[in-house]
């Protein structure tokens, strides 16, 4: 009977195929009492050394099948503490103790020791904590295994093309996965933050995590098909879906080569425009993952994460070190360091605004930086001092006009004196530009392009400003219209104030992914797009389609559209045309 | 990686003689002492020869065992102290203190 489902996605794709049904990872484990005398857990504690040195073997099988094929460095850390782990004194005392304390079998103590260590992780009262503190139960799972003398590796020995189907996969396993012919990964526990997630989408796995009640539908050999863009998850799909379903997920395999193949190419017109792709990033680790999908830098790296959810804001070194390392990695490509974009509800020294009504229009970004002037200071610090260590930019978020912008470079300026006096080094002038997501700042572009060495165009706020829309508001999303006559113009207007005065524009936002979108922000003149690095491959490709006259005249045509209706329409006709092989990935995840 | 067992025991034969040092540090890294964070720690206390006692909240664990500090369960916030004894004692407690301040060089290789 077909079971529909769906999860969280965590990694792009469709993969259809047989089940591949992992079983829980616990297997039932009796309290054996040993024999008298100190033979009986001689023999255990021999038992619980092989189990051990199985198990490294085993984990440093997969660390190095991961190895050789990516570079998740968290991941690999990860994996490396499960190793120490198997060959850890303490560990091993420990469960050795309940062996000849309590003379039962290794098994059994191997299961007591990880209850115990989970229990004082559970204490702990961190959530993030107790689901990281499932380390230690897979580590003993394993070990219960190896005793049992179970191959302890179901997913060693895998028939080719299937759909992997399990509660959940532990790093150690995924790693197992690397490089074998898998359709697609399917866990019943996750989140797109979770191992599982990171390796899938490392490995060009297509998953979703976070499916409830799946595996009492699934047995092995079952055919499931899984859609890592959209979530879904079928079990046995009906008859007449199977070819669409297979249909699709071929094509995505062919585009998905088709774009690896084209990764080192230029991003260019068929007449040849250069369009740069540089990619918005927000943690140190995807660094690796811009450069392999062959973005030429960095055009917008968030720095929020570094500030929520935290007791105090991040100190001026621990900023240095990861906006050099960020910066080094990707040298001599460019990277744009964006200050906080937060809201004041998120802020964390003290909570500024108490409920504010509206607060899209309150106390954020710029201006909460303008407010908490010290904490600004210390990052823009922390930003120049990174400048020694590669082609750094900064800019501002939610600029609103030239006062404003003039503010913050007099801060910029305070920090830079206060560094000069300390003796530090700031590298070369580092430029700083502003994001235009306020249509006040479109309106004073050319003001504002005396001041700024550089614009990037926000679309996701400018959308909802300009066009007074709440997207989260259900009653009203749908009038969120990137394709609205006025969007366009907005742009244009901006693109036209950067060329004047000599100073690049770019876009950073969800817009610039869209292959739809893409030959009218290539036909209103821009040159630089900012996009989550998974879109890179297919925004290369739509570039690489392109005609820059064909995307100037569809532009020109569009300004003068009524409705976002009708530019949208002019975008489908266009793109059915020029690229049509192209639309099938833009459903692709980021 | 390896060696781990011998270079604890050369910490602890150096006896009391040996220098002594200590370094605390406050915990900020997200998601606090867990088994990445622990096995960064581990890897650099096993470059030292100096004994390596991180205490937190009240209990002690040994810096160079990976089960013993993820046992401490110190989330973000804790205050760890860092106990180190042996040769290279110092340069121990006061890159060890760095590590956790970095954030334990989250990404980095």
């Amino acid at each position: 009977m077909t079971v529909r489902r769906t999860g969280r996605p965590a990694s792009p794709g469709v993969g259809v195929g047989p089940a591949f049904v992992v079983e829980g990872r616990r297997l039932a484990v009796a309290r054996r009492p040993l024999a008298d005398g100190a033979a009986a857990a001689e023999a255990e504690a021999a038992r619980l050394r092989v189990a051990m040195a199985q198990g490294r073997e085993q984990v440093e099988r997969a660390r190095d099948r991961v190895r050789e094929r990516t570079h998740p460095t968290e991941l690999l850390q990860v994996i490396e503490g499960h190793l120490m782990l198997l060959q850890d004194e303490a560990f091993e005392r420990a469960v050795l103790q309940i062996v000849q304390e309590e003379r039962v079998n290794a098994e059994w103590a191997v299961r007591r020791v990880a209850e115990e260590v989970r229990e004082a992780l559970a204490a702990s009262g961190d959530d993030l904590f107790r689901a990281r503190g499932d380390d230690v139960s897979f580590v003993a799972e394993r070990l219960v295994r190896n005793l049992a003398g179970l191959q302890a590796e179901a997913l060693a020995d895998l028939p080719p093309g299937v759909v992997i189907v399990a509660h959940e996969l532990s790093p150690v396993e995924m790693g197992v996965l690397a490089g074998r012919h898998v359709a697609a990964v399917v866990t019943e526990a996750g989140s797109r933050a979770s191992h599982t997630a990171i390796l899938a989408r490392a490995l060009g796995l297509p998953a979703v995590v976070g499916v409830q009640d799946l595996l009492a539908h699934v047995v092995s050999g079952a055919t499931v098909a899984v859609d890592g863009s959209s979530g879904e998850v079928v079990v046995e799909p009906e008859a007449s879906e199977l070819p669409a379903l297979r249909e699709r997920a071929r094509r995505l395999g062919d585009l998905e080569r088709s774009l690896t193949v084209e990764r080192d190419r230029p991003a260019e017109t068929r007449d040849g425009r250069r369009v740069t792709l540089l990619a918005n990033l927000e943690f140190p680790s995807e660094v690796e993952t811009a450069l392999g999908c062959g973005a030429e830098g960095v055009g917008l790296y968030r720095t929020e994460f570094l500030y929520v959810g935290r007791s105090r804001p991040p100190s001026e070194e621990e900023q240095v070190h990861i906006y050099s390392h960020v910066a080094g990695l990707m040298a001599p490509r460019p990277v744009t360091l964006r200050t906080f974009d937060l809201g004041g509800d998120k802020f964390v020294t003290r909570p500024v605004v108490a409920g504010e009504l509206n607060p899209a229009l309150g106390l954020r970004a710029l201006r909460l930086g303008l407010y908490e002037r010290d904490v600004f200071r210390t990052q823009l610090r922390a930003m120049l001092r990174a400048g020694a260590a590669g082609e750094v930019s900064i800019m501002f978020p939610m600029v609103c006009g030239v006062g404003d912008f003039r503010q913050a470079l007099e801060v910029v300026r305070e920090a830079a004196d206060d560094l000069r006096s300390d003796g530090m080094t700031t590298g070369r002038d580092v430029p700083i530009g502003c994001m235009i997501e306020v249509p006040s700042a479109v309106v004073v572009a050319d003001l504002l392009a005396r001041d700024a060495a550089f614009f990037s165009l926000g679309t996701n706020d400018l959308v909802q400003y300009a066009l007074a829309i709440d997207r989260a508001n259900e009653r009203v999303a749908h009038l969120y219209q990137p394709f609205h006559p006025a969007m366009l113009r907005l742009i244009r207007q901006t693109v036209e104030a950067g060329r004047a005065a000599g100073i690049p524009v770019a876009m950073c936002g969800a817009m610039a992914e869209d292959p739809l979108a893409l030959p009218l922000l290539v036909g209103l003149g821009l040159e630089r797009l900012s996009i989550a690095p998974s879109a890179v491959p297919l925004v290369k490709a739509v570039v690489r389609a392109l005609r820059m006259e064909e995307a100037r005249r569809l532009a020109l045509a569009a300004l003068d559209l009524d409705t976002a209706d009708d530019v949208a329409a002019a975008a489908s006709g266009f793109a059915a045309g020029a690229f049509p092989e192209l639309l099938d990935g833009r459903s692709c995840d980021c | 990686m390896s060696g781990s067992g011998s270079s604890r025991k050369e910490g602890g034969r150096s006896g009391a003689a040996a220098p002594r040092a200590e370094s605390s540090c406050l915990l900020e890294h997200r998601p606090g002492l867990h088994v990445r964070a622990a096995s960064v720690f581990v890897r650099t206390a096993q470059r030292f020869r100096a004994e390596v006692r991180v205490e937190a909240g009240g209990a002690t664990a040994d810096g160079k065992s990976i089960m013993e500090l993820l046992t401490l369960a110190a989330v973000r916030g804790s205050t760890l102290r860092i106990v180190t004894q042996g040769p290279d004692a110092v340069r121990a407690a006061r890159e060890l203190a760095e590590l956790v301040e970095r954030g334990f060089d989250e990404d980095i290789p």
